[in-house]
Order: C-alpha cells, then sequence, then structure tokens
C-alpha cells in the first residue's frame, strides 16, 4: 500500500476527554498485556509513511469515530511475542490476529473508560492493514489527532479520528 | 485431576491458543478442547453430552459471543454447561447484560492472567456436572477392579 495524498494536520479538536480516555487507555492495556510502560511523546506533526501494521477499530455511540495503532515492523514483531507468548512471524495471518486482539483490547479500555464518563461507545470488529509506506489519511472533514509511544521493543503511534465534527450530531452530549 | 471438556469460541487463532495454554497452564483440570471461530460455528459444534464448558469471546462476526451464550441458555438441556465470556468488552454495563441477561455463568476480561483464571474457575470446575473424575487409578486401580 502506498501513500498518494498529503497527511492532514493533526491535533485538531478531538474532544479532551475522548484524547484522554484513549491515551490512558492505550497506557493501561499496554501494562497489563504486554508488560511496557510506555513512554509517550506529542506528535509533531503528520507520521511518515513506514512499513508495518496498522490496526484500526471504530465506535459508535455519542459520537462516530476510530482508534488506529501503528507499529513498524520490529515492534510489531517484538510486541506480538509478548501478547502471544510465542513468535509471530511479521508477514504471517497470525500477525493479523494479534494486532487485531491488540487494538480490540485497547478498545476494551477505551469503552469502559468512556462508560463511566457517561459517553456510549459500542466498538466494531478491528480491521488490520499490513503493507509499505503506511499512512492513515483522514478525509472528508475528519478531526484527528496522534500520539507517539515509545517502549524498549521500538515505537508505536496512535491515531484518534473523530468522523463526525462535534456538535453536528442531534443527541451529541457535551465532552 | 478431572477431565474437563472446553469449547473455545474466538475467531482469532491466536486468542483460541491462548486460552487453551492458559487453562492447560491453571493446573485446574486435565482439558480436551474443541474450537470455534464464530457463535454458528459454536453452535454446529455444540453437544451438551460432550461439552462441560465453553470460553467465549463476544466480539465475532456472523454471531456475536453474547447470541450463542443467549440461544445456549434458551433451552433447559444445556443448564449444566457452564458459560464464560472471555472478552476486552470491560464495561459494566456489558457485564450484566452477559451475566444477569444472557445467562453466563462467569466474566474474564482480557487481558487476564493464570491467577485470575483460577481464582474465577476454580470452583466452577470443582461442580462441574458433566465432567468426568479419572479413571481408577494405575496398576493397583485396576487389581481391584477400579481402572
Amino acid at each position: 500500500m502506498h501513500a498518494t495524498v498529503e497527511a492532514p494536520p493533526v491535533g485538531s479538536e478531538v474532544p479532551a476527554s475522548l484524547k484522554e480516555a484513549v491515551w490512558q487507555s492505550i497506557h493501561e492495556f499496554c501494562v497489563a498485556a504486554l508488560v511496557v510502560e510506555p513512554g509517550v511523546q506529542p506528535m509533531g506533526g503528520p507520521e511518515a509513511p513506514f512499513d508495518g501494521v496498522i490496526g484500526a477499530i471504530s465506535f459508535v455511540g455519542d459520537l462516530g469515530w476510530s482508534v488506529s495503532l501503528g507499529f513498524p515492523r520490529d515492534t510489531a514483531v517484538a510486541l506480538s511475542a509478548k501478547f502471544a507468548g510465542f513468535e509471530i512471524e511479521f508477514d504471517s495471518d497470525d500477525m493479523g490476529d494479534v494486532v487485531g486482539e491488540i487494538v480490540n483490547g485497547v478498545a476494551g479500555y477505551i469503552v469502559a473508560q468512556l462508560d463511566e464518563r457517561g459517553i456510549q461507545a459500542q466498538m466494531s470488529i478491528p480491521t488490520v492493514t499490513r503493507g509499505h509506506e503506511l499512512q492513515v489519511i483522514p478525509v472528508n472533514r475528519q478531526k484527528c489527532c496522534g500520539r507517539h509511544f515509545i517502549t524498549p521493543d521500538g515505537p508505536f503511534w496512535a491515531h484518534v479520528t473523530v468522523f463526525a465534527a462535534f456538535g453536528e450530531r442531534g443527541s451529541a452530549r457535551s465532552l | 485431576m478431572k477431565n474437563v471438556r472446553a469449547l473455545i469460541v474466538d475467531d482469532s487463532r491466536v486468542m483460541r491458543n491462548m486460552v487453551k495454554k492458559s487453562l492447560e497452564m491453571t493446573g485446574l483440570a486435565d482439558f480436551q478442547f474443541t474450537e470455534a471461530e464464530d457463535g454458528t460455528d459454536a453452535l454446529s459444534k455444540f453437544n451438551p453430552t460432550k461439552i462441560d464448558i465453553a470460553f467465549v469471546d463476544w466480539n465475532m462476526p456472523k454471531m456475536p459471543g453474547i447470541d450463542f451464550v443467549r440461544k445456549i441458555r434458551a433451552s433447559k438441556a444445556n443448564a449444566h454447561v457452564k458459560l464464560v465470556m472471555v472478552t476486552s468488552e470491560r464495561a459494566v454495563g456489558k457485564l450484566t447484560e452477559a451475566l444477569d441477561k444472557a445467562g453466563a455463568d462467569a466474566y474474564i476480561c482480557k487481558p487476564f492472567t493464570v491467577e485470575e483464571l483460577q481464582q474465577q474457575l476454580g470452583k466452577m470446575i470443582e461442580n462441574l456436572a458433566g465432567a468426568s473424575k479419572p479413571s481408577g487409578g494405575g496398576f493397583f486401580g485396576k487389581i481391584m477392579g477400579k481402572g
């Protein structure tokens, strides 16, 4: 898969409570499932295209939005082995399986966090993409933000993308 | 150790293997596993005379695990089979839906540890109605007519 368009601006107008729930959930999942305490750094700009794997999951409820986790190849291999308890080849079907489970696990934490804040969210089944020069490209006025995570096993990043501009949905509640 | 026939229902092959391995590591029973990829597959493989306990993921294609649980619980013939949700869904509402409304017997959140499985499943497996005890022991058991 090759990137063919410019990456969008990051950091614009994703509700703060949503961002917090996502970042905290990623951290909690990493500690619980991967026995890794990730360091963080804000994204200075659009994520550069990379060789690796992206797991994405969508949510519906009070907002329509998605989370995607991008793992460069070496990080994917290292973290998938930690998750599964055995080595997983990058090009195998199992790699897609594990990355899907990782993003699914993170989503579980996110939904629970939002639920505690009175925000409804229902997760989809995850999708996983593997390839070269991958890049998440929000389109059509989607709001997005991202964060880099640093682990001893390598870096990964997360994107939060809101499909409907906040306030456009009739039942959207204040976040 | 008790022989327990377990059905593992998850669309992820890796997760099915992780559940199986973790269950074996608990030391709670000698498990014999049947696997299913989703709720529909699980229904086709389900037999209350051959399954003692099922471990069921929630979010799967074709049929979510919660629907499988509801369908199994709809028949009293399946009442003795224990149904355990094993899922990343951890919101309180989901627990309520599974345990109070659908009829699941236990709820385990992913990621889980072997210790958590032991804690959640220990008593349940001890009391399993359909599971068989190991056959009468070894050489002396056979001499005494118990093998």
